[in-house]
């Protein structure tokens, strides 16, 4: 298919016999999954063996694609997903999604996907320049860090004319929270995708592409983003965003991570004010492809341990974890160690929630000199900490326990220490699903939910209810294809509460029909509803048709972003995840938060289990979260329906 | 006459301004085939457009032996003639600055024409790093900044 907007074609590489062959992009299947994470999930669906529970398997399939609407003109379309049909952090299906310039690239190159399976018989790279696709020898560059395979790498090819994507040593390990680095600074964190990176043996994509993406109506594509463009930039949010960032967010976050480790109460947050990083450290304003808000920032350190170090990145999901959680309150310290994991290609929320959790046992006594090899976990030495993440990323010493994730550390440390393993767990702060959630949700009841229900960590671009909590907004609802009468009644109802449980089902139907949308548009959240940006499904839609040529409303968007859904659950079940796994654990409900802003504050399991089957049913699930043959039907997965009939997973 | 002004320290590297070039110009989203080109160094943080300077004394123009590259007199841009251009590329070496470059599809060689006096990409760069200004304008910002460090203040 050659059309405009998709670029017509998928790669697929399997890595143990070398082959490379192209397919082509069927219509029926661009217009039912849009592209982004639509495409990986139903790329993944297909050629998944769900029997196979070895996530370093061969057969594990990986898939990077870029947005439909990525290389396009369409405001803050340079979102690209990387996908696993198991992941070994989760257990199963797992997509996470990054900024950068890598997903333009690709599609400029032409293709709208790359399905990765096999194994490769020793290290290779994947250099694509546009129909030139070639695995190349990466022997060299085993065992290297990102930036120095990116500066070997720099003898082969152009790399300013060049994205990429690389795994550090962390990848290589197959350590828990590791990522493939893209563009040096920017992650898919979550799901350790960068260890099937790993086990591929496949070190780096690099991809260079001239041929370019036509669109259908440019006249019209360059309306519908000076509208969006105005919108926006009108915004209070909007020059906030381009001069701090999410780095703002770490003050206001500081009471909701207090929780994690008791001393956290009297953290000096004012040491992590955004007024400080703009002053001592921003040398400069950087965007990922198709970008006006630039919310992303270079910085500098001019004095101290550090002195002439910089980079780029550090949000506020990346400062809250590695810094005060770690009871780290220089800010210098922590953006070194920033690069440090983006450079050993770790998740800077799995590192940091790793040494927290060493350190809140080491405080209790759990964890002692004898069991780390000498290393003393005092909260707040950066220096033990700055260890511990090399050791992770290096499997060694206690990093080598830590490495397979705080729960199976935990259980390691119970048998070795004769230890009662529910003492140790219940200082990790995770959902049943076991990811660690880097903050303590119980106080905002959709936040909550989100992060127990979904696959990703703390991830704002998978889903988020705050857009429709907090947000006493009728415009803002329809803007994540809220219904008008609906709209209507939300914008003055207690929906908006974030300290109430009831309707956050709603809420988050469709905040996550919406956010699924834009993923696999390749559409960044910040544009959107969650930043408190004003560009809404409608806008999404006329960007869409003018591109592609393809007139579409945003309920039909809506529909896509539901089946996507629909797709997602039904690999889950796949993979043997049950509505048990929709919990926090136990220990999460019925016991109130005891300190902080929000004393008192607690999460009751009734409500939790009401809202629960609440989303099941908008889903067209029966009360255990299977779906039915008749609401798969209507979404066009019937092939979806037989496979989960033949494993009796369909509600009957 | 108006000049297209660069100020790299502002460009954040969004290369929307090349995809806003090879729509106007080709109907395509394509920055291989823009008249400008943004070059990112990711390490450094650094984003540096790369832009035709319209010379007054013109390289390009100068080697272009069937004088396909002309003034246009309304914008003062040098623009090329595709009925006369060969297709040598002579001008993409020889302009200093690697503003030309040659089409990965379609003409022979790429050149900015400033849209004819309405320049797309700095319709479309947000920060300011493309601005289209009369020439004194070009330098006053920096004067100024210059001057109120004289005196003491904040640049
Ligand atoms: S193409 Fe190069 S030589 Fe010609 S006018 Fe532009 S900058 Fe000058
Ligand atoms: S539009 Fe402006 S900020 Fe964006 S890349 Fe071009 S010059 Fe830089």
């Amino acid at each position: 298919m050659r059309s405009c907007g998709w670029a017509g074609t998928i790669l697929r590489v399997d890595l143990s016999s070398g082959a490379i062959e192209r397919q082509p992009l069927e219509a029926g299947f661009a217009r039912a999954f849009l592209g982004g994470q639509g495409f990986a999930e139903k790329l993944i669906f297909d050629a998944c063996d769900f029997s196979e529970r070895d996530p370093f398997s061969a057969k594990n399939v990986l898939c990077v694609a870029p947005g439909a609407l990525s290389g396009t003109l369409t405001p803050g379309s340079g979102r690209l997903t990387v996908a696993v049909g198991l992941s070994p952090s989760l257990g199963g299906y797992l997509d996470a999604n990054a900024g950068g310039g890598f997903a333009s690239e690709l599609k400029w190159a032409n293709y709208d996907a790359i399905v990765i399976t096999g194994q490769a018989p020793h290290p290779v790279y994947l250099r694509i320049a546009d129909d030139q696709v070639e695995l190349r020898d990466a022997r060299q560059l085993w065992g290297k860090r990102v930036r120095e395979c990116d500066h070997l790498l720099q003898h082969e090819v152009a790399l300013t004319q060049y994205a990429r994507l690389i795994i550090g040593p962390a990848g290589e390990n197959r350590v828990h929270g590791s990522m493939p680095t893209c563009d040096l600074f920017r992650a898919p964190s979550a799901g350790s995708t960068g260890a099937v990176f790993g086990a591929k043996n496949l070190k780096a994509i690099v991809v260079k592409g001239t041929r370019g993406v036509p669109v259908a109506r440019p006249a019209e594509a360059f309306a519908a983003f000076r509208a969006v463009y105005e919108k926006n930039r009108a915004e209070a949010r909007f020059k906030r965003f381009g001069e701090q960032g999410t780095k703002w967010l770490v003050e206001l976050s500081g009471t909701l991570t207090c929780q994690y480790n008791m001393q956290v109460r009297d953290f000096p947050y004012e040491h992590l004010s955004i007024e400080r990083f703009r002053k001592e450290f921003a040398s400069g304003s950087k965007a990922c492809h198709a970008c006006f808000q630039h919310c992303d920032h270079h910085w500098q350190i001019n004095s101290g341990d550090f002195s002439g170090e910089q980079g780029s990145g550090g949000e506020a999901g990346t400062i809250i974890p590695l810094g005060p959680m770690c009871g780290v309150s220089d800010y210098a310290t922590i953006l070194h160690l920033t690069n440090l994991v983006n450079d050993l290609g770790l998740d800077s929320i799995t590192a940091g929630c790793a040494v927290a959790t060493a350190m809140h046992w080491w405080q209790e006594g759990l964890l002692t000199a004898a069991d780390t090899g000498g290393l003393r976990l005092e909260w707040g030495d950066a220096q033990a900490e700055e260890q511990l993440i090399l050791q992770i990323a290096e499997r060694r010493g206690f990093g080598a326990v830590l490495a397979e994730g705080t729960f199976a550390a935990a259980g390691e440390l119970a048998r070795r220490r004769g230890l009662e393993l529910a003492r140790l767990t219940s200082l990790i702060r995770s959902n049943k699903k076991r990811r660690e959630v880097p903050a303590d949700f119980r106080p905002l009841k959709g936040m909550a939910f989100s992060r127990a229900l979904d696959i990703r960590e703390c991830d704002v671009l998978n889903t988020d209810t705050l857009m429709a909590e907090g947000n006493v907004d009728y415009e803002r609802y329809r803007h994540i294809g809220v219904p008008e009468p609906v709209a209507r009644q939300w914008a003055d109802s207690y929906i908006c509460n974030p300290m109430v449980f009831d309707d956050k089902s709603l809420a988050k139907f469709y905040s996550d029909n919406h956010l699924s949308v834009c993923n696999s548009l390749g559409i960044c959240q910040r544009f959107t509803t969650w930043a408190q940006m004003r560009m809404g499904l409608e806008d999404i839609a006329r960007c869409f048709s003018a591109v592609t040529g393809i007139d579409v409303t945003w309920e039909d968007l809506h529909q896509a972003g539901d089946r996507i859904r629909q797709l997602e659950q039904a690999m889950q079940l796949l993979h043997g995840f049950r509505k048990a796994d929709d919990y926090f654990p136990d220990a999460y409900y019925n016991s109130p938060v005891t300190q902080g802003r929000f004393e008192g504050a607690e999460l009751d399991r009734g409500e939790y289990t009401t809202e629960l089957e609440n989303l099941y049913r908008l889903r067209g699930w029966d009360k255990d979260g299977r779906p039915t043959a008749a609401h798969l039907h209507q979404a066009g997965l019937d092939d979806v329906a037989a496979k989960l009939r033949a494993v009796e997973l369909l509600a009957p | 006459m108006k000049i297209l002004a660069v100020d790299h320290t502002r460009c954040t590297g969004c290369r929307l301004c090349e995809i806003a070039c090879s729509l106007h110009h080709d109907g395509v989203a394509n920055p291989a085939a823009a008249r400008l080109a943004i070059v990112r160094w990711e390490e450094e943080g650094l984003h540096v457009p790369a832009v035709c300077q319209q010379c007054d004394v013109a390289m390009c123009e100068l080697v272009c032996q069937p004088h396909a590259i002309r003034r246009n007199p309304a914008t003062a841009a040098l623009v090329v003639n595709y009925e006369l251009c060969i297709g040598c590329r002579m001008c993409v070496i020889g302009c200093p600055y690697g503003a030309m470059s040659v089409h990965p599809l379609g003409r022979p060689v790429l050149k900015c024409n400033l849209c004819d006096g309405e320049p797309r990409c700095v319709q479309f760069c947000e920060t300011g790093a493309l601005q289209y200004l009369e020439p004194q304008a070009v330098s006053f910002a920096k004067r100024s900044a210059t001057a109120r460090k004289l005196i003491g203040g904040e640049s």
